[in-house]
């Protein structure tokens, strides 16, 4: 658990942990477009420093980053080698067998896709890394809220999200407290086999269950009893502000749009 | 005095509960400004009734006027706006992600101006003396702590009616202290009625006037003085001896010389580790049947 980072916040006083939660989401979708925008190796020179740029601005250090990605490359390995083994003839073929291609077009596209691979990902991972889950969560909704005019209960689903993360380490504390007194009466979890492992999870899950539908009760009660009618007929507390440093991310977003159209391949 | 809350011949059966009440016809009044406490044993609907009032159970027998305001499906809205309430368990009412944004729950609800939020959520904290925690989560606070955020979020709607059900019965001894006597001063400062429902005998001897529920039924009112002053058994129908003093005596039946008072659960504590380190080293096999 400990080991994945993809997902995880680390809190630091940077420029990009102080960014709007909306501009970062916003900014993270664009940067994906730009990712498949670039198709040649000085495209590609070019997001490699954009990149590092928000990352070295984020103060994170690289490596701990990277280790992020460290759970993830099966998936990029695996998808590297079907483009290298079933790409379209192109170029010149450097070995062939029945139905399997190696060919220059299909490396050139596999080093592509790996590069893709790995900049989305650290982006991604920035992103989580430099904003809390519950600021992530302000920010959706903010940028949802259009959606309101085609009858989505965003509002809604925005106080769910919030509960659900504001109850997290709440009932992790919970699930650690009934693995504690199961294991005193003798349960082993994490080990035997697969079968066995999953068993001894049932009598932490079910009592984990049955916790959660009471506080959700609790909670509900509570939530009434201060005042709570709907989502929608509400004043907001937690407000998010567009700054300048927001403003001054899209020039450096523009310039580098810019550049990769000029040096992709039309 | 004027009465600020009045009950009149309140009934409610929970579904699927057969002929048992939770609530018998139950009738009182609460005047304007006291403390009044309400104790009685696990289902005695002592709870029942306080959620009874604020509007939270469809009651069909009886009537809850609260400041003037019958309580019925179209005005529980009125009712609601006067009344705070803090429940049991510290953390299955707090919403909010940070202190500052549980406190601003109720406000929001509300629909009251931003600007004006901020003012109020300030305010409060500084009242129940949380200020430097407005940003903390709640996963970093103790139960007494966040008790006190729900007090802030109370004290931040300023309601004329503060209901604890319950709200220091999973506090520490310490935290229920700090708690209570929170409680004592914003009654004071904020001109509040309050309502205490619990077991603990501290809290009800706080109170001004003290409701005894048995079974849904209203079998006694009376000042703490009066009620203390008949003895135990009174006492033992509304109010749980402290857990320290039950276990002693649980022992002192089983034949073994626990010592007669403890003043804390870790001197218990202490003492039980004693007691049993010493079995362990030299058994014995007095005491046992």
């Amino acid at each position: 658990m400990s080991k994945f980072i993809f997902g995880r916040y680390l809190p630091l006083n940077s420029v990009v942990h102080r960014l709007d939660p909306r501009n970062k989401l916003l900014l993270s979708f664009c940067y994906i477009i730009l990712v498949f925008l670039a198709n040649s190796w000085v495209s590609y020179l070019i997001l490699i420093i954009l990149t590092l740029g928000a990352i070295a601005a984020s103060k994170i250090k690289l490596g701990f980053l990277m280790r992020g990605i460290r759970p993830l490359i099966w998936l990029i390995i695996f998808t590297v080698l079907l483009q290298i083994l079933f790409s379209p003839v192109g170029g010149q073929v450097y070995w062939h067998w029945a139905f399997i291609n190696i060919t220059q077009s299909g490396l050139i596209n596999a080093g592509f896709i790996f590069i893709r691979f790995l900049l989305i990902i650290m982006m991604s991972t920035l992103l989580t890394l430099s904003t809390q889950p519950l600021d992530i969560a302000t920010g959706l909704a903010s940028l949802m809220r259009p959606l309101r005019w085609l009858h989505v209960p965003v509002d809604t689903l925005a106080m769910m999200l919030s509960i659900a993360l504001r109850f997290v380490p709440t009932l992790m504390d919970e699930a650690q407290k009934i693995m504690n007194a199961q294991r005193a009466r003798g349960v082993d979890f994490g080990e035997g086999g697969l079968v066995k492992q999953a068993k001894s999870l049932i009598p932490l899950m079910v009592p984990l269950f049955m916790s959660a539908f009471n506080r959700a009760e609790d909670l509900s009660t509570a939530m009434e009893a201060r005042g709570y009618q709907d989502s929608e007929h509400r004043s907001q507390y937690r407000i998010l502000t567009w700054q300048r440093r927001d403003t001054v991310t899209w020039i450096i977003f523009g310039v580098g749009l810019v550049l990769i159209l000029i040096s992709r391949r039309w | 005095m004027a009465n600020i809350i009045e009950v009149q011949q309140l009934s409610y059966q929970y579904p699927d509960s057969g002929d048992r009440h939770a609530l018998d016809r139950v009738s009182f009044d609460v005047h304007q400004g006291e403390w009044l406490a309400i104790v009685g044993h696990n289902g005695s609907g002592k709870s029942t009734l306080a959620r009874a009032i604020d509007g939270l159970l469809p009651f069909k027998e009886g009537t809850v006027t609260v400041g003037g305001i019958q309580l019925s499906p179209e005005t529980v809205w009125d009712v609601r706006a006067q009344i705070g309430m803090i429940f049991q368990n510290p953390d299955n009412q707090f919403v909010g992600a940070t202190v500052a944004d549980d406190v601003a729950f109720g406000l929001e609800n509300r629909q009251v101006p931003r600007a004006t939020m901020q003012k109020r959520v300030q305010a409060a904290l500084a009242k129940v003396g949380m200020t430097q925690f407005a940003h903390r989560e709640p996963a970093s606070l103790s139960g007494g702590q966040k008790q006190r955020v729900a007090l802030a979020g109370v004290v931040a709607i300023a309601p004329k009616i503060l209901i604890l059900d319950e709200a220091t019965s999973m506090l520490d001894p310490q935290g229920r202290q700090a708690v209570l006597e929170l409680v004592r001063e914003l009654r004071q400062t904020q001109q509040l009625t309050v309502i205490s429902i619990t077991h603990d005998i501290d809290e009800a001897a706080s109170a001004d006037r003290i409701l005894v529920l048995d079974d849904g039924r209203l079998i006694e009112e009376a000042t703490p003085a009066t009620i203390f002053a008949r003895g135990t058994a009174l006492i033992q129908t509304g109010l749980d001896v402290p857990f320290t003093v039950k276990l002693a005596a649980e022992l002192r039946a089983r034949g073994i010389a626990a010592p007669q008072d403890f003043q804390t659960t870790e001197e218990m504590e202490a003492w039980l580790c004693q007691s049993l380190l010493n079995t362990s080293t030299t058994p014995t096999k007095q005491g046992r049947p």
